[in-house]
């Protein structure tokens, strides 16, 4: 018994060592795989507060710049005003058909029914493996889990985690970010991920030779994963090249949003994706 | 230096160097990726005669702290608890056996001595941070990159930090 005394107080600082650094590591394995503990993140309240704060004065000093990014949408927004004004008669087939109208590519009446909080980004991680966004919205705000991030430009991210006041959302610039988007010409479906190297490139992968990409096509959301409606922008293709599995293509992509300057976003909720989530489910655990 | 005041420049230290980590070095990103981190400053130059537990405990919660406002979940709090423990074996390796003596101060030490003592534990410190938020070997290249570079630019500004707020007369 006494030896086993001595032992520890021999080793201490070794043995303090080993249970701390394991406990650091626990808490990494469990920051990856989702399972937050709430105090451990920055949804916690005093580094919510002290992001807020310390956004709140960098806002103040870069108001022109955030200015003229509401000019250049207030202009496209004029502009698509004014299609619409001088083109009532062809709007209605375009509609319809779902094709592009001013900015984005989403069926306009689908744009009625999405529930769309705005926001604003007060950390933004760009430069890491698994880069996260701050937002201050929480429940209090209608904010949930699985709603998409989209800048005026184009996507974002998705939300993972929320608390009262703050939420934190998966970055497009995330390894283990998976968004499939599709060609805005086709329907040929890729899913787009990060290698984790530069903010402003991504990768289609898993998109079939046969799609015809080519360099300048536009990229659009699918629709197929309940997050973001169909149509909503991405990006655009830079490169293509065959991939290792035959039959695909490997093709770069750069995103519409500058992902290193971000502030105003705004939060998207599809009302019918609880319903297609719950019936995919139930199908399931049926089959 | 009697022990309360000792204690309070400590814990001065401590909050200095996470302010500094998270509002200045946070914001850099030299070539898009290089965030230096300099926080390392206060486990390196953590009292040579301080008891090492008490080492391994800040070395925690500062670590704690910083990835508490960067959501790496632990990873800043286990590479900062392994360089506190393997301090001693750095600092015998750079300074030799005369830091035990506690006729050494790192600050006054010769410059060659203590880019060496400054550059292994930055390294190693990067090198067990940037593995443990990859997540895995698959970025093993970029982690390594970033281990490099990252460190080249916090040794400089570490060694920096030495030079002018270290007092180099007590």
């Amino acid at each position: 018994m006494q030896q086993i005394i001595e032992f520890f107080i021999r080793n201490k600082n070794f043995l303090l060592f080993l249970a701390l650094f394991s406990l650091g590591i626990s808490l990494t394995q469990n920051a990856h795989s989702g399972l937050y503990t709430r105090n451990i993140a920055s949804t916690n309240k005093i580094t919510g507060r002290v992001f807020t704060w310390f956004s709140d004065l960098q806002s103040y000093l870069a108001l022109r710049q955030q200015n003229e990014e509401l000019i250049a949408e207030n202009a496209q927004l004029l502009k698509r005003l004014n299609n619409i004004q001088s083109d009532t008669l062809a709007l209605d087939s375009l509609v319809k058909t779902g094709f592009k109208i001013g900015m984005a590519s989403v069926d306009s009446s689908e744009i009625d029914r999405l529930k769309i909080i705005q926001a604003h980004v007060i950390n933004n991680a760009y430069h890491r493996q698994k880069n996260t966004l701050t937002i201050d919205k929480g429940t209090l705000d209608g904010v949930a889990p699985d709603m998409g991030v989209a800048s005026p430009m184009g996507i974002v991210g998705i939300i993972t985690h929320v608390s009262e006041h703050f939420s934190v959302a998966q970055s497009i610039l995330n390894t283990s970010s998976r968004i499939v988007v599709k060609s805005k010409n086709s329907d040929h479906f890729g899913t787009l991920i990060w290698d984790g190297e530069k903010p402003d490139h991504l990768v289609l992968t898993e998109i079939p030779k046969i799609a015809s990409l080519s360099i300048g096509d536009s990229l659009v959301t699918d629709g197929k994963s309940t997050i973001f409606p169909r149509g909503w922008p991405v990006g655009t293709v830079t490169d293509i090249n065959p991939a290792k599995a035959q039959d695909y293509l490997d093709v770069s992509v750069r995103p519409h949003t500058d992902m290193s300057s971000l502030y105003h976003v705004y939060l998207i909720q599809r009302p019918e994706a609880t319903e297609i989530r719950q019936l995919e489910k139930r199908s399931q655990n049926e089959l | 230096m009697n022990s309360s005041a000792q204690w309070l420049s400590i814990l001065g230290r401590f909050l200095v160097v996470v302010l500094i980590q998270i509002f200045l070095m946070d914001r850099i990103l030299l070539f898009g990726f290089v965030n230096p981190l300099i926080y390392c400053y206060f486990i390196l130059l953590y009292p040579l005669q301080g008891s090492r537990i008490w080492l391994i405990i800040t070395s925690f919660i500062l670590g704690l702290s910083i990835d508490m406002f960067n959501d790496t979940g632990g990873a800043h709090a286990a590479a900062s608890v392994f360089l506190a423990w393997i301090r001693p074996v750095l600092l015998n390796f750079s300074f030799g056996v005369s830091y035990q003596y506690n006729t050494t101060k790192i600050p006054n030490a010769p410059l060659g001595q203590q880019i060496i003592f400054v550059f292994t534990a930055v390294i190693l410190h990067h090198l067990v941070l940037f593995s443990l938020e990859a997540g895995s070997w698959t970025y093993w290249y970029l982690v390594l990159k970033s281990t490099l570079l990252t460190s080249l630019f916090s040794t400089v500004l570490i060694l920096s930090a030495f030079q002018f707020f270290s007092r180099k007369s007590i």
